[in-house]
């Protein structure tokens, strides 16, 4: 038991002695302490409650009398008056009382927020009239920082421009809070406030700040901001900083050389902000300070100075960034340096990293061609008619000779289709009503179209290497030519102004047709020539085709022989070599292509249709799209559409398109290029039907035929045909012998109509004077080409044409004097006459090249061809 | 005396006072509601001649006003929001709900005035 007893006193901790009467002390006292806790708690609560509900209370009361003051006009009624007195002299009672005024500063404060305009201003009057302001000018001299910082937002909110003085005493306050309100004060109160804050503030100011102080200068009416760069030479840095970002605000560039020297600040915040300011008002004459402060700058220094180079520098400071992409190490700053460069001079740099080499690669050979016929189209196009044009032109070099005798050739079969086998008028064209300020327009749009090509070709031709010259550069010379080509419809509008108002406008528009300097030809004798031309032109007007065709033949020849006239008078030899020269180097394919242009859309879209129907080529097709609104000079060349003839791999597919489209828009102009269908095609399924469209046509051709005789019947006169209708058959026949020498080709129309006489030896004679009367005409038109162009110089390396012009002098003399007769030329007896000009090609002769090349181009150009091409161009543009 | 029903939803009590003082001297005939609840209440007893709301109410929001009026209660009476939080998100939504038109805190209560008689004026 013992062991036990001891055993157990040694294992338990022993109980203290605490005292019972003590323990009920410590919880009675906390007892106590909770319960003066809550008491505390439940007193404060009641009091706020009680004091909120007092205030509500109040602020329901106030409110009414505030909002009667403020929407109180003069113009009340009498019972608005006689409350406003009452509210008046209550609220002067209540004001009495600090809980009240406390209350009633609330409310206004409250309210201002929520109010503008008027009732803004009537609250702001209130507040001043209740001196509400003088319990916030008394809490200004509080030593508690929040009453003085709420004292001074108060009198800030309701604009108390009385406590600006003393405000603006606490700029430079040890607490920032009372600072920060005071800057924001004195600011708003007062315009002057900036000044005066810039001038007075020690203390730093923060970018909130500043941001809060830029906010309120903004919002400020009728504020007119004083000139900041005053304020770049402060002391204080943060006064810098925030004169340079004002500056910036307002523009204010007058300060460059302030700036400038900013550049240099230790404070890279200033110098950052400065550069900005250069930037923004491209100071140029910072850049060079710029370069060299940009070595001891920070990175995003940097980044500034080469984003403000690339800004406002120029390609002279490529270098320096070149310097700097090359010596900079820092990823950013080479970069940075990259984009200027590249800013300045556009794709200087290309991207270099990541590029693979492609040089490897190879299109698939199926692709290739879809991939170019699909995307670019019309680049193809152009580059097979420019590559066919070329081809011509290499071929026309090597075969001039030969070429010289066909064009000849041609022009007389020409001349001997023209009138007669022309193909009959389709009624339309009798409306058209040509004159001569038509054709004027054409020639003039080709000088439009063509002076700028001219200048270019010309020099070229006259280059010796020319004929050497490679088919690349020659194509590259067209394809830049290409990207100038004038708008057609502009210079046509413009050219439709009344050329009649001019003198001898006629005269100058030829000189411009054929790209002759007029002021070589601006003598007055010139012009009382070329003005009796020109009035007979303006005087005479044309309703039919033919009429126009052979008048036009007409006008040209007595251009040509004013021509000759002028130079028998001027005699001067270079005037004529400039003369055959600039006649000489004419490229009448494009006056085609321009008088084409020139005509109304209705004729255009015609074209485009026949052209496509013709040879159903998409090149020319889309070559004629671009027609309409870009003048091709070369993609419409004739030669060209004779290349892209019909035997390009017709697919049965386009036959039958172009068949459908000729029976569907064809006319008689059709037959010959459905004869050729037909001797061509290999599909025998449409032979018959081109038969039968062939056959249509024709009854169309024939019945146009005799509308056109019956139009001409009807509209021409003829001194002969007056003679004949009262003589009888001896007479005609005498008459029709006459005919011969002194007829011109307004008389073969009227020796047509003897064809059908009722007398056959008459029909007989006439068509026998017919044939003598076109190879007289004939003859004449060769006789002027041989005298423009020189030939008995040119024939010297043609025997054929030698010969030719040998027989035409035998056979024809008379015709020849009367034609110089009728072109008032003077015969010379003297071989070295105007015709012949051997001066004309006295450089040429000097070297074989040129002169080949010259011959070229007068087989191409020669102004007899000119002439007969010209009336050609414009039947084909009247039958569309 | 123009004597129209207008519903003022406004939580800002001493705003309220002001303008339910500015326009009752106008002749309108006012109903005020502090919060959105409230004004939901009113709605379905009896709808006014025109609403001036603003946005940001306890409750229900102005915008969720303009769903309910338009969409619930299927009525086109005019609607003018009024709120500080000026935001050009708010002004397009509120005009997108179907709101006639909207003014930004601070403001007169002239302007108000003749926004009101304006969109009345239209109906």
């Amino acid at each position: 038991m013992n062991l036990y007893t001891d055993t157990y006193h040694l294992t338990l901790i022993s109980i203290p002695k605490i005292s019972i009467d003590i323990l009920w002390d410590i919880s009675l006292f906390f007892l106590i302490l909770s319960l003066i806790y809550a008491a505390a708690i439940f007193v404060y609560k009641y009091r706020i409650s009680a004091i909120s509900a007092k205030a509500l209370q109040r602020k329901r009361e106030l409110a009414p009398m505030v909002n009667e003051f403020i929407f109180y006009h003069e113009g009340a009624s009498k019972e608005e008056k006689c409350n406003y007195l009452n509210f008046k002299i209550e609220i002067r009672e209540l004001i009495k009382d600090n809980f009240t005024r406390k209350i009633l500063s609330e409310i206004m404060l409250d309210l201002q927020k929520d109010l503008s305009g008027d009732s803004q201003k009537n609250l702001f009057k209130l507040y001043r009239d209740l001196n509400l302001h003088l319990d916030a000018l008394a809490k200004l001299k509080s030593k508690r920082w929040e009453v003085v910082s709420k004292a001074i937002k108060d009198l800030t909110q309701m604009q108390v421009t009385e406590a600006y003085s003393l405000t603006a005493n606490f700029i430079n306050n040890k607490s920032s809070t009372i600072r920060k309100q005071a800057e924001i004060a004195t600011v708003s109160l007062k315009p002057e406030g900036l000044n005066y804050f810039l001038d007075t503030t020690k203390h730093k100011i923060s970018e909130w700040q500043q941001l809060k102080l830029l906010d309120v200068i903004r919002n400020q009416v009728d504020y007119n901001p004083p000139r900041f760069k005053l304020w770049l030479t402060s002391s204080n840095s943060y006064v810098v900083l925030f004169a340079l970002r004002l500056i910036k605000f307002y523009n204010q560039n007058d300060a460059k050389a302030s700036l400038i020297e900013l550049i240099k600040h230790k404070n890279n915040q200033i110098k950052q902000e400065a550069i900005c300011c250069i930037n923004e008002f491209y100071m140029v004459e910072a850049l060079e300070t710029l370069k060299l402060v940009f070595w001891q700058s920070t990175t995003p220094i940097k980044i500034t100075i080469l984003d403000t180079i690339g800004n406002i520098g120029s390609e002279e400071d490529i270098p320096f960034l070149e310097l700097l992409q090359r010596k900079e190490s820092n990823f950013y700053v080479k970069n940075k340096a990259q984009q200027s460069i590249n800013i300045l001079s556009p794709e200087r740099i290309l991207p270099s990293k990541g590029i693979q080499d492609i040089s490897s690669y190879e299109i698939p050979k199926d692709l290739e061609l879809d991939k170019t016929e699909e995307n670019k189209p019309e680049l193809r196009n152009k580059e097979k008619s420019l590559q066919n044009e070329i081809d011509q032109r290499q071929q026309q070099l090597k075969n001039s000779t030969t070429i010289l005798f066909n064009e000849q050739q041609n022009s007389k079969s020409i001349l001997e289709d023209t009138p007669y086998t022309v193909a009959p008028l389709n009624s339309a064209i009798d409306n058209y009503a040509i004159s001569f300020k038509e054709i004027k327009e054409l020639t003039l749009v080709y000088e439009e179209v063509t002076s700028d090509l001219a200048q270019k070709i010309e020099p070229l031709i006259a280059n010796e290497s020319f004929e050497s010259a490679s088919t690349d550069q020659i194509f590259n010379f067209y394809q830049d030519e290409l990207n100038f080509i004038p708008i057609t419809t502009e210079p046509i509008q413009h050219k439709t102004s009344p050329m009649a108002n001019q003198k001898s406008d006629f005269f100058k528009t030829f000189l411009q047709v054929f790209n002759l300097n007029s002021e070589k030809y601006s003598s007055s004798y010139i012009d009382q020539e070329l003005t009796a031309i020109d009035e007979s032109v303006k005087s005479e007007k044309v309703s039919t085709f033919d009429e126009m065709s052979l008048k036009i033949q007409e006008w040209l020849l007595r251009i040509v022989g004013a021509f000759t006239k002028i130079k028998n008078k001027t005699n001067t030899s270079e005037t004529s070599a400039d003369v055959e020269d600039e006649i000489l180097t004419i490229s009448f394919d494009v006056l085609a292509e321009s008088s084409e242009c020139s005509s109304t859309a209705e004729e255009k879209s015609k074209t485009k249709q026949k052209l496509a129907d013709k040879h159903d080529n998409n090149e020319i097709s889309k070559d004629l799209e671009g027609f309409e609104t870009n003048m091709p000079l070369l993609g419409l060349n004739d030669d060209l559409i004779a290349d892209t003839s019909l035997d390009d791999e017709d697919s049965e597919e386009d036959i039958v398109q172009m068949l459908e489209n000729l029976r569907d828009m064809g006319d008689y102009r059709e037959i010959p290029l459905l004869t050729e269908m037909l001797d061509d095609t290999k599909y025998s399924a449409y032979k018959e039907h081109i038969k039968q469209l062939i056959e249509r046509f024709s009854e169309d051709a024939e019945y146009l035929d005799l509308i056109k005789k019956e139009t001409t019947k009807k509209r021409t006169f003829n001194v002969l045909d007056d003679l004949f209708r009262n003589c009888d058959a001896d007479k005609k026949m005498i008459l029709l012998d006459e005919v011969v020498a002194i007829g011109d080709a307004d008389d073969i129309r009227f020796l047509e109509k003897l064809l059908v006489d009722t007398n056959e030896e008459v029909q007989l004679k006439a068509a026998e004077v017919i044939k003598k009367l076109r190879l007289k005409l004939k003859q004449e038109v060769q006789l002027e080409l041989d005298a423009i162009l020189n030939k008995p110089n040119a024939a010297q390396s043609n025997d054929g044409i030698k010969n030719k012009e040998h027989d035409l002098e035998v056979e024809t003399p008379k015709e020849y004097s009367k034609l110089l007769e009728v072109l008032e030329i003077n015969e010379s007896s003297d071989t070295s006459d105007i015709f012949d000009i051997s001066f004309q090609f006295s450089s040429v002769n000097t070297s074989k090249n040129k002169s080949s090349l010259t011959q070229n181009e007068t087989a191409q150009n020669s102004f007899a061809n000119c002439l007969l091409e010209m009336s050609n161009r414009l039947k084909k543009l009247l039958n569309g | 005396m123009i004597n129209k029903k207008l519903l003022l939803a406004e939580d800002d009590e001493l705003l309220a006072t002001l303008l339910n003082f500015r326009l009752k001297k106008e002749g309108y005939i006012i109903q005020l509601c502090r919060d959105g609840r409230e004004v939901k209440d009113q709605l379905t007893i009896q709808i006014p001649d025109i609403i001036v709301s603003d946005i940001m109410m306890p409750y229900f929001s102005g915008l969720e006003l303009i769903d309910f009026v338009r969409n619930d209660l299927k009525s086109d009476v005019p609607i003018i929001m009024v709120s500080s939080a000026g935001n050009e998100e708010n002004v397009l939504s509120a005009f997108e709900l179907g709101a006639n038109d909207f003014i930004s805190k601070p403001i007169s209560p002239s302007e108000l005035i003749v926004r009101l008689n304006r969109i009345l004026c239209k109906t």
